[in-house]
């Protein structure tokens, strides 16, 4: 096998990391691109068909998460297969993987099995509801996930089913929480605290960590607050409003008052109303009025412009941006921060990705490309080797 | 009826076993977004300095809780969300706009290892405490800062609450009902999203001064973290010339994928069921609970594919037998079955949860004047080095006199100056 030392090398904060991920999912992808992205060196395994992300709409998921990874062909269901992963795993501080919880012992991937032979391995697994409890066979999918972990509840109308964010949140918020944790056993491990630790991640406790203070609310007042369309939910009459959506004459805006200054939304909607004290003590339970107060305004104006007007007052006012305008970035924000990452497209052509996560004074953010599925098989071994194993079937 | 609710104190693990005993931050972040960063690395072991104004907090904050018999009514010691976010953390009041409270700043940074704030980008500068200032007292120090939109650009003065910035992330355009407008994707879902983002980034900079020796600056400009989320839908955007559309719950070739109603009871007036059926395998799985003949005969329902097409009359079938039962019940009958489902679950239902309990994903704390108040823990479990939340938030100001004398050596009489002038302070003025 040839050594991963002085593969790919980085400025990166994390460079000299090796992990090594097996994901089915966002999940471990996403945590995989962070880690990939702060400077540590990826090498996803992915079974013979390739991973599930090259199988999303225009392989969009795989182009997004897997930038700036190696890429191995390995059929883990055969012991030739399993011995050159775990052969990989020597070489790698961690293990990063989301694959489904009952196929570890199948794989001979088994936390406390595989630290009997990888003892200063960090084990990361991400599975739906932890690895224990009585709960830990259940299967999830996103769309259950969001439901199990509580946040489903506050989003959409009172009157109609509350209805989940877009795309893949729970599953994305559960790689970064893998992250956090990967992080904090390896620098355990630096610090000779402990050895290889099983970092045990549940997507639904991710969602459900999204909760916050909705467990003092249940907790306290055995309370649990309604979904309120666009409006901040769990609050009571006297909290500050606006914080919603509103339409206005070309879209939506995000409405908010200042938080220390609230009387100045009676400037910009030009409505003494708006700063009455009894208004003021009150505005949560007078949503509906302060929302017909705003719509004279709102409907009049484009978004750009009552969002200028709103900004210049110190209103904490902001556009709803369709994604087309994310990327067109009129204000021009995105470039001067150099954001946005022309990556190649498998037909020669080249789109934009969003870049950094994070920016670090001074060790930069690496991204790269999705690699082609095997893109870096001399990982495991001489050319003769390799044609043994695919035809073996084992790559 | 659900169970019982319950809320285990969390284990009492000692500082010094913590992953990340021994490592100081000092807690400028005022908000949501910082403050979740500060949380997770307090769990962890980090010793978190947070330091609040003297007069920042509202004296009488509405939703302050009951106090527990006998302690002082301090209102502002009850705000449950300030407690929710201060947990694991001390508490030190010092007054940032004298310059002897910047004096005193600088002197914890000399002995810190990180400071993080979440002002608006001119805000530190102002103070004098911008990066230069404080890297030169202390060159191993790393700075996190987690402005809005980012330390440059057009829209750095922008001024934006997390969900303002939801908004400009093209999140809660895509978030919402078909039928529907955008929606919020959550109350605070940036905020939430960018403390991690920070947290995790944190370490990979105090690994970096491992290696190389100097502290750094971290930025983590909230947007950034936040268009991470939607990569997928802006290279699909691109990539098919469309603009991506919101499908509420629907799966884009999967079906039943929904949430269906479920039948209310006293415990959970609000009732629902989230079912979703990957293919064939979940779909049998399904229909063997649900034991539907003409369902199961439906030539709408045979493949996947005609599931999909047909889901609205799917779903409508399947929310009028859903309804019937309750939401807990049948979620665990089809999960035996093999079918991915959950009731949907709330704060109130989570805290009734056997898997919540059995792993403490919320936990207690307690807390010396509100009592025992509960905490989620973050979604990771460490084998080896355990770290749940340690502590119920501080009182106001309740370590101030103990870092300044034990961390700094401050003598008393040194400490009543600086209460007398107001550069610090142990109670709310």
């Amino acid at each position: 096998m040839k050594s991963l030392q002085g593969g790919r090398g980085s400025d990166g904060a994390l460079d000299g990391l090796r992990i090594v991920e097996l994901s089915e999912t966002p999940a471990a992808a996403y945590a995989g691109r962070l880690l990939g992205g702060m400077g540590a060196e990826v090498v996803l395994v992915e079974p013979p068909g390739g991973s599930s992300l090259r199988r999303s709409p225009h392989a969009a998921a795989h182009l997004h998460l897997n930038r700036r990874k190696r890429s191995l062909r390995l059929e883990l269901g055969t012991a030739a297969g399993r011995r050159l992963f775990r052969a990989l795993l020597a070489e790698a501080d961690a293990l990063i993987s989301d694959i489904d919880r009952a196929d570890y012992a199948k794989r001979g991937l088994e936390p406390d099995a595989l630290h009997g032979t990888h003892p200063d391995l960090q084990i990361c697994t991400i599975t739906p509801y932890g690895w224990r409890g009585p709960k830990a066979d259940w299967r999830a999918t996103e769309l259950t996930a969001y439901a199990a972990g509580g946040y489903l509840r506050i989003t959409g109308d009172p009157e109609r089913e509350p209805v989940k964010a877009w795309g893949e949140q729970a599953h994305l918020q559960a790689g970064l929480h893998a992250v956090l944790g990967l992080l904090t056993a390896l620098h355990a491990r630096d610090a000779e605290r402990a050895r290889g630790q099983h970092v045990d991640v549940a997507i639904c406790e991710a969602v459900a960590f999204l909760l916050g203070g909705g467990y003092q609310n249940a907790w306290f007042h055995d309370h649990e607050p309604k979904r309120n369309g666009p409006r901040l939910v769990g609050f009571g009459p006297g909290q500050l409003y606006p914080s919603t959506i509103r339409p206005c004459a070309d879209g939506w805006v995000h409405a908010h008052c200042n938080n220390r200054y609230p009387e100045q939304m009676a400037v910009l909607f030009d409505e003494p109303r708006l700063a009455e004290p009894e208004m003021l003590a009150s505005l949560m339970g007078r949503a509906d009025e302060v929302d017909a107060l705003m719509a004279p305004l709102l409907e009049r104006l484009p978004r750009r412009e009552v969002v200028r007007r709103a900004q210049e007052l110190r209103l904490p006012f902001t556009e709803v941006l369709r994604p087309s305008e994310v990327l067109a970035d009129a204000d021009g924000h995105h470039a001067a921060r150099d954001f946005f990452r022309a990556v190649a497209l498998p037909d020669g052509g080249t789109a934009l990705a969003p870049g950094p996560a994070v920016r670090f004074g001074a060790t930069p953010w690496v991204d790269g490309e999705a690699p082609r599925l095997d893109a870096d098989a001399a990982l495991l071994g001489a050319p003769r080797e390799r044609v043994r194993w695919r035809r073996a079937g084992v790559t | 009826m659900l169970p019982e609710r319950r809320l285990t104190p969390f284990p009492s693990i000692p500082d010094g076993e913590r992953p990340l005993a021994g490592l100081r931050v000092l807690d400028l972040t005022v908000a949501v977004a910082g403050p979740v960063a500060t949380l997770l690395l307090g769990a962890l072991g980090a010793e978190v300095l947070r330091i609040e104004t003297p007069w920042a907090r509202p004296r009488h904050p509405s939703s302050a809780l009951p106090a527990r018999e006998g302690a002082p009514d301090e209102p502002w010691n009850r705000e449950p969300r300030l407690n929710e976010l201060a947990n694991s953390k001390r508490s030190l009041a010092l007054n940032l706009a004298v310059p002897a409270g910047r004096e005193l700043f600088l002197e914890l940074v000399d002995v810190s290892d990180v400071v993080i704030e979440n002002y608006s980008p001119r805000v530190m500068g102002n103070f004098g405490l911008g990066w230069e200032a404080l890297h030169a007292r202390n060159p191993r120090l790393i700075y996190v800062r987690m402005p809005a939109f980012g330390s440059s650009g057009p829209w750095r003065d922008r001024i934006s609450y997390g969900p303002g910035i939801d908004a400009m992330s093209g999140l809660s355009w895509l978030t919402g009902y078909r039928d529907g407008p955008p929606l919020k994707p959550g109350n605070f879902y940036c905020d939430q999203n960018a403390g991690l983002h920070a947290a995790s980034a944190t370490l990979a900079a105090l690994r970096a001064r491992e290696r190389d020796g100097v502290g750094q600056t971290v930025e983590l400009a909230m947007l950034e973290g936040e268009l991470q989320l939607i990569g997928e839908a802006l290279l699909a955007a691109q990539l098919s010339g469309r603009e991506p559309t919101r499908i509420g719950n629907e799966h884009r070739c999967w079906a039943p994928h929904g949430v269906y109603p479920a039948r209310p009871s006293a415990d959970d007036p609000d009732a629902w069921i989230a079912i979703a059926c990957r293919g064939d395998a979940d779909w049998e799985a399904l229909l063997s609970v649900w034991g539907d003949a003409e369902a199961a005969g439906d030539w709408r329902f045979r493949t996947a594919l005609r599931r999909w097409k047909h889901r609205e009359a799917l779903d409508a079938r399947l929310g009028a037998w859903t309804a019937g039962f309750d939401a807990p019940a049948l979620a665990e009958r089809l999960q035996g079955a093999g079918a991915p489902a959950s009731a949907v679950m709330g704060a109130r239902t989570l805290l009734r949860d056997p898997q919540i309990a059995a792993r403490q994903a919320v936990g207690g704390l307690e807390h010396p004047q509100v009592g025992l108040s509960p905490a989620p823990q973050a979604a990771y479990r460490l084998s080896a080095t355990p770290a749940p939340p340690r502590s119920a938030a501080p009182l106001f100001a309740r370590d101030t006199r103990q870092v300044l004398a034990g961390l700094l050596g401050y003598s008393p009489e040194r400490i009543e100056e600086l209460l007398a002038a107001g550069v610090i302070a142990e109670t709310l003025t």
